[in-house]
């Protein structure tokens, strides 16, 4: 994958399998200790099996499939670019999938369409309250899909109204944030 | 052109020689990335792969898009682990201390062809 957010919506779509109803993502930039840190947690039923099985590409809960590839090519975009990637318990109750990289290496992806990213978890996941919180240095934007929504009339609360509302939310909360990233 | 004919010309190291058959097996089309989402996308069934990566995602990868051989390019070796599943699941390795792009031109003189977009 090309960009980090298509890896952090490959993963908030394992939440919403695991029966999350609450997902957390957070991306933390820091240029003084040049890291970016994404973690990605939930409070849906977590893991079955050891981190290490869950990193296996031959490790699936999907039926009818051989390969899970999700985590384990996360986990190759994360250490290509020198970076770890940690799956523990959240606090959430359910799994937190943390990865952390060198912000300024060569080979690190860009983080990439974070709204669009969200948007679309917003119009197809509409069970799923999806909180996104964004640190660059001292400054920080929290987006969370159940206030947005709550601002919407109650006659357009549908997937695509809710995407678009979300989407120019998180343009505009970002700002001068997300162009650093 | 044969598996077998492709890994004498371009004087490939054969990595999984307990792989089933004798890499007679017809190729006309390779593939080459070292991104593996798009190896998944845009690798023809039946190819080989080019590549630098070493990872298990790599044979994942091959197995999903119904890779034939890989190639590991610039003197990159994958281990044991990574060896063993590769021949358990039939997929031909072989290694080669030429860069990408010279293997890919000597796969092109050869007729193997990438997709067309």
């Amino acid at each position: 994958m090309r960009e980090l957010s298509l890896h952090i919506l490959d993963l908030v779509e394992n939440s919403v399998r695991a029966g999350a109803s609450f997902v957390l993502v957070t991306v933390v930039e820091n240029p003084k200790k040049d890291l970016l840190r994404i973690v990605v947690e939930d409070n849906g039923s977590g893991l079955s099996v050891a981190p290490v099985a869950a990193l296996d590409p031959f490790y699936t809960t999907k039926s009818g499939k051989r390969t899970g590839l999700g985590l384990s090519l996360f986990r190759s975009s994360v250490e290509q670019a020198g970076g770890q990637l940690v799956l523990r318990r959240s606090e959430f109750g359910g799994l937190a999938v943390e990865a952390t990289m060198q912000l300024s290496h060569v080979d690190r992806i860009p983080l990439g369409d974070i709204a669009a990213t969200v948007s679309s978890v917003a119009c197809t996941d509409q069970d799923v309250d999806l909180c996104c919180l964004f640190r660059v240095e001292r400054r920080e934007c929290i987006v969370r899909i159940s206030e947005i929504v709550k601002e919407l009339p109650i006659a357009k609360r549908g997937g695509l109204a809710i995407a678009r509302q979300v989407s120019e939310t998180i343009k505009a909360r970002l700002g001068t944030v997300e162009a650093e990233l | 052109m044969k598996l077998k004919e492709i890994a004498h010309e371009l004087n490939l190291r054969e990595l999984t020689p307990e792989v089933p058959g004798d890499a007679s097996v017809e190729l006309v089309s390779g593939h080459a990335s070292d991104l593996l989402s798009e190896v998944l996308t845009n690798a023809p069934s039946g190819s080989v792969l080019v590549t630098t990566l070493v990872h298990m995602n790599v044979i994942a990868v091959s197995v999903n898009a119904s890779v034939a051989a890989v190639v590991f390019a610039s003197g990159a070796i994958p281990d044991e682990v990574v060896r063993r599943k590769a021949a358990e699941e039939g997929i031909w390795l072989y290694a080669s201390e030429e860069s990408t792009f010279n293997i890919v031109g000597r796969l092109y003189e050869l007729g193997l062809r990438g997709r067309h977009a």
